[in-house]
């Protein structure tokens, strides 16, 4: 208990600590100006009459709430472990009684949290411009943004541990590659498997489940068109599934940390 | 994270009763030494193919606790690679460093260690009082003593009255200064220092020499590199001289100084590196 206890100490100073970092540095007025585009688009659209278009305005507002927190989590995480080591802060965090591995979960959390503030940035902005037109989103909205932040989750894991191999330019186009292709990539994977030969399914399947399917936690259509809230038994599968990637993630990237020279 | 009991009382034996004073000093000299390095060899790869060039040569010292050890020698001669090593930065190729007998890298040997980084840069957008908050709950502190200690820490290495500005506006000095505050944090058992002066001005250098003495005072092992000589003059027991990744010599301070005179402190390093130098020519 009591070791939990000093874990959650150590996850705590480091998140609270990159929180604070990126809240002064004003990092999330990058995520106000967007939102702002965001309504001065809606209102852009309203000018010319919204009539009837209430899916696709529903579905715009969804797609960039779900690319734009996706940008954010991979550009904050991108950096976490880098900066660090660049501004030479690593020294005297890593010279207490800390492990490599607590570094990084600790990191991850901040930059998760930073993303989730974004997430409802967005969400709030996105809702009150609907609300505007006299549209809204209904109960399955909530799931909505709570699958979002598992996908933050799994995003973020997976940025952190590219940013360990490699240049932080190579990581934020290569984690936005995964993060916002992953659709595209299992829809081909289904499309080839039944044309291709035994050797290439093997690859196409090992692929597409050793990626995580980043896809099954957007209910962007299911939102749109306003069905029921998703069951709690799915909702729970899809949070054991995220842990489990973000985990995977995280555990990679600590491996590779742990001998890195500083 | 106080100082062991052990460490403390080992060095005020009961000089009243022989057979105490007898254990006392059996027990110190079996305690484990502070930092011990053994055959530690460190070498770089630049690139996946490239081969490994080595910095540091099986290279050996140890540090008897509540001693001060100077570590000596010129740019590029694997001081901050032999406290990387120290630190658990860094792999070592092979060899064994070890910090109360527990080795290091381990969070059970960083829980003895306080560290002043050669170049020490902390959170710009954090307030020291921030800082020392953050490394203090990393260190296991917190709550009220938490607070005192940090307030107390910034008042000895007068950063008194800044606790709540940000370290963006705060100079080189004035964040060796916070530096050193987190270095002492959690009263720790051995203070590893890399180049402890680099970037102070002469006024900050004397207090900081002040507040290092009162440290060692406590009974505190310091084990740092400088090139302040000065510094090294006035406050080692011992210094070890490395070049080119090699102890070329170790020698106690009352030995070397002749009467504290710091140019003989110079003459001697100078000296001693020159015929290093000779050596490694005639070797070839």
């Amino acid at each position: 208990m009591e070791a939990i206890t000093r874990k959650a100490v150590i996850y705590g100073a480091l998140a609270h600590a990159s929180l604070l970092e990126s809240a002064r540095r004003k990092d999330l007025y990058v995520a106000g100006i967007l939102a702002v585009l965001m309504i001065g688009a809606a209102a852009t659209i309203g000018t010319f009459g919204v009539k009837g278009l209430e899916l696709f305005l529903k579905d715009v507002a969804l797609t960039v709430i779900g690319v734009l927190s996706t940008v954010l989590a991979v550009l904050f995480a991108a950096r976490q472990i880098p900066e660090e080591v660049s501004h030479r802060t690593v020294y005297p965090l890593l010279a207490r009684p800390i492990s490599r591995a607590d570094l990084i979960v600790g990191k991850f959390l901040g930059a998760w949290l930073l993303s989730l503030v974004g997430l409802l940035l967005f969400a709030a902005v996105a809702a009150g411009a609907l609300a505007y037109y006299g549209l809204s989103l209904g109960a399955i909205f909530g799931q909505f943004l709570l699958l979002r932040a598992f996908a933050l989750a799994i995003i973020v894991a997976l940025t952190m541990a590219l940013s360990l191999v490699m240049t932080p330019g190579a990581t934020v186009t290569m984690s936005l590659l995964l993060a916002v292709g992953s659709a595209t990539f299992s829809n081909a994977v289904k499309l080839l498997v039944p044309s291709s030969s035994s050797a290439q399914q093997v690859l196409l399947k090992g692929a597409y489940y050793v990626l995580p399917q980043l896809n099954l936690f957007d209910l962007t259509k299911k939102v749109s068109y306003g069905w029921q809230p998703v069951s709690t038994g799915a909702i729970g599968a899809l949070a054991v599934y995220a842990l489990l990637f973000t985990a995977l993630f995280l555990s990679l990237g600590a491996l590779r940390f742990r001998r890195q020279a500083l | 994270m106080s100082r062991s009991s052990a460490t403390l009382t080992a060095g005020t034996p009961d000089v009243l009763n022989p057979a105490s004073a007898s254990a006392a000093v059996a027990a110190a000299a079996a305690a484990p030494p502070a930092l011990s390095v053994e055959k530690l060899c460190v070498g770089y790869r630049r690139g996946l193919f490239a081969p490994v060039r080595r910095v540091v040569h099986e290279l050996s010292l140890s540090v008897r606790p509540g001693e001060v050890v100077g570590f000596l020698g010129p740019n590029g001669a694997g001081k901050s690679s032999t406290i990387k090593a120290v630190m658990g930065f860094l792999t070592p190729e092979s060899g064994a460093v070890s910090v109360f007998g527990h080795e290091a890298g381990t969070t059970l040997a960083k829980a003895k260690i306080g560290y002043l980084p050669e170049v020490a840069l902390y959170y710009p957008f954090l307030t020291p009082l921030e800082t020392l908050r953050l490394y203090g709950r990393l260190q296991g502190l917190g709550g009220s003593a938490l607070e005192q200690e940090a307030m107390d820490l910034l008042k000895r290495v007068g950063l008194e009255g800044r606790e709540k500005q940000q370290l963006k506006t705060f100079s080189k000095g004035m964040q060796q200064r916070l530096g050193i505050a987190q270095a002492l944090l959690g009263s720790p058992d051995l203070l590893v220092l890399d180049e402890v002066t680099s970037g102070v001005d002469p006024i900050g250098r004397r207090h900081l020499r002040e507040l290092l003495r009162e440290v060692k005072e406590t009974g505190t092992t310091i084990f740092f590199s400088s090139h302040e000589l000065n510094e090294v003059a006035q406050l080692c027991d011992r210094v070890v001289l490395i070049r080119a990744g090699r102890v070329v010599d170790e020698r106690a301070m009352d030995e070397t100084l002749r009467a504290g005179v710091t140019s003989a402190l110079e003459d001697y390093f100078l000296q001693t590196l020159t015929e290093a130098d000779r050596d490694a020519e005639a070797r070839r």
